[in-house]
């Protein structure tokens, strides 16, 4: 039987974008009446966190294990990234902000044939991501839970030694949901925040064509300053 | 504010100076229409804006570098003995562009009303060596971003060599001057000014006319001879000091013997720090997929740069007081794909009243 957490690890945990839109929606429709006078917040966050494209929409993985043999390594890549948020608080307990964000990872991945009948292979993603968002977000105080959507571009350079294929190359239709909680602490806070990130990259290669998702489900923990 | 309208909607100052208005000056790409970064608000009714703006557009392409085995290479030697069709893949695209563009651009806006304004762009190119290079060297050098192949070639030359399927599409080594392009004609509808936390929207409408079918050079490097029409979806939403603009949209070329992709997707991210109520600090990152058709289906990945979308960083200041507009930037390319410019240097001068 499969569980509901089972589900929604096969669909990569993260907040579903019709959930996620449905809330932003319901944000900036809900009028309420404007009490407070508008200001902004500027966050400046660094955080790290983990990124898996399992279960995504991802082909290249499964054309390289059965060209080469099955994968050494897990699919989750640690990913550390910088990033801006401008708050705007426009009611006494809600608003709008918008998020930019560049993060990297790097990651080395083996495919090998413990029977050794094929070749091995070892494929290596330099990626970087250049995001922004649009987010959704309460006040309670000094906990700020928010939703967010957004779009952006994913940069990688792509290195698979054993078929000599190098490139660089960027996937331009990105789209990610993401929701969290910051905390803020005087000038200083904590940010938690997982979702989905879409960013499929289509890679044509002597052995065929496939896809390279350089996104997946990620989960982010982050240290902010308030600017 | 009547205190009855909701403040999801209630008027703000979101569209800011507005993004720096500079279009993607590619040599293959100029003789078509392309998206223009626009302030998202449109002019009050009866008002006139008219700026002249100067653009230098520095760019140096060589596709047949020797990363790709088995296809001619092209080096200093072969750019003196003068470039023929043999220099060039027999499938695909091939080129070698080492060129400086500069681009005399008048614009004209008008309010219509409180929430149309019309546009008139004119503009006149001269094709030609320039004298950047050197410049751009020792800034790319700088910040060790050197693009390996200026080294190789002269400074300051004009070479525009641009095949396809072994056959050229642009040939030529004599400079131009002040070349008219085609008008582009545009009109934008403000949507809405947005509020605490709706952003301000306008579609922009635009449509490239041609002044002639320019079937011979020099005209037929600034004007396809056709006509092509865009639509853009623009965003702004200030958030204290900042003002952030989003802008998206699509332009539709007609391309004669499918030479070049008949549409070119746009989308810009731009942040905009207003330091005062004259003055904007602007920088954005627009990306736009490639003028190149992609190639054969059987081709490799690096057979696909060319066709690769294209990235471009641009940083610039904004000023408008009293009618006065004063506006300069830098655009330099972060994802160099062989098909965008190196380099973009902006200035513009104009005056509303």
């Amino acid at each position: 039987m499969v569980t509901r957490r089972e589900t929604r690890r096969r669909h990569g945990g993260g907040v579903r974008p019709w959930a996620a839109a449905a809330v932003l929606a319901a944000l900036l429709c809900w009028s309420g009446a404007a009490r407070a006078a508008e200001s902004s917040l500027v966050f400046v966050t660094v955080k790290r966190g983990v990124q898996d494209a399992s279960g995504s929409g991802d082909t290249l993985f499964a054309r390289l294990q059965q060209d080469h043999g099955a994968p050494q390594d897990d699919r989750a890549v640690e990913t550390t990234g910088i990033e801006l948020d401008l708050y705007s608080i426009a009611g006494k307990s809600y608003g709008v902000a918008v998020g930019m964000e560049v993060l990297q990872y790097d990651k080395l991945f083996h495919f090998s044939d413990p029977a050794g009948a094929l070749t091995a292979e070892t494929l290596r993603l330099e990626a970087r991501g250049a995001l922004y968002s649009l987010k959704g977000f309460l006040r309670w105080g000094v906990v700020l839970p928010f939703v967010a959507l957004g779009g952006g571009n994913y940069y990688v350079t792509y290195m698979q030694s054993q078929e000599g294929l190098r490139f660089i190359d960027s996937a331009t239709q990105v789209f990610h949901t993401r929701a969290g909680v910051r905390l803020m602490m005087g000038r200083f806070g904590m940010l938690f925040e997982s979702g989905q990130v879409t960013a499929p990259l289509r890679v044509h290669t002597a052995g065929g064509n496939s896809t390279l998702e350089l996104g997946g489900s990620f989960a982010n923990v982050g240290f902010s300053w308030l600017w | 504010m009547a205190p009855g309208i909701p403040s999801a909607l209630r008027a703000a100052d979101n569209g800011g100076l507005g993004p720096l208005p500079v279009r993607n000056l590619f040599p293959p790409a100029l003789p078509y229409l392309n998206f223009t970064p626009e302030p998202v608000l449109t002019l009050a009714p009866s008002k006139v804006q008219f700026s002249y703006q100067y653009a230098v557009a520095n760019t140096l392409v060589n596709t047949q570098s020797g990363s790709q085995p088995g296809t001619p290479v092209i080096t200093q030697a072969n750019v003196d003995r003068g470039l023929t069709t043999a220099d060039f893949p027999a499938v695909g695209y091939g080129a070698f562009i080492d060129v400086e563009a500069q681009v005399h651009l008048l614009r004209w806006r008008y309010g219509l009303t409180d929430s149309l304004e019309v546009g008139l762009d004119q503009s006149w190119v001269s094709y030609g060596g320039g004298g950047l290079d050197q410049t751009i060297e020792s800034v790319e050098s700088a910040f060790s971003a050197l693009n390996p192949l200026r080294p190789q070639f002269a400074r300051n030359g004009f070479h525009y060599f641009l095949a396809r399927d072994g056959k050229f599409l642009v040939a030529t080594e004599a400079p131009a001057d002040l070349v008219p392009a085609d008008p582009v004609l545009s009109m934008k509808w403000n949507w809405t000014q947005g509020g605490n936390i709706l952003p301000a929207i306008s579609l922009r409408l635009t449509y490239k006319a041609p002044l002639d079918n320019a079937t011979s050079l020099p005209r037929s490097l600034v004007s396809s001879g056709s006509d092509d029409f865009g639509y853009y979806l623009l965003f702004s939403k200030a958030i204290g000091n900042w003002v952030v603009h989003y802008q998206t949209g699509e332009t539709q070329l007609t391309v004669r013997n499918h030479e070049y992709a008949s549409s070119l997707e746009h989308k810009l991210f731009g942040l905009e720090y207003r330091s005062d109520r004259n003055n904007s600090w602007v920088m954005q990152i627009t990306t736009q997929s490639s003028i190149f058709n992609t190639q054969h289906a059987d081709s490799v990945q690096s057979d696909f740069q060319i066709s690769r979308p294209t990235d471009v960083f641009a940083l610039g200041y904004k000023h408008l007081r009293d009618g006065f507009l004063f506006n300069f930037g830098f655009v330099e390319d972060y994802n160099s794909s062989q098909n965008e410019t190196d380099v973009v240097a902006l200035l513009e001068l104009g005056w509303q009243w």
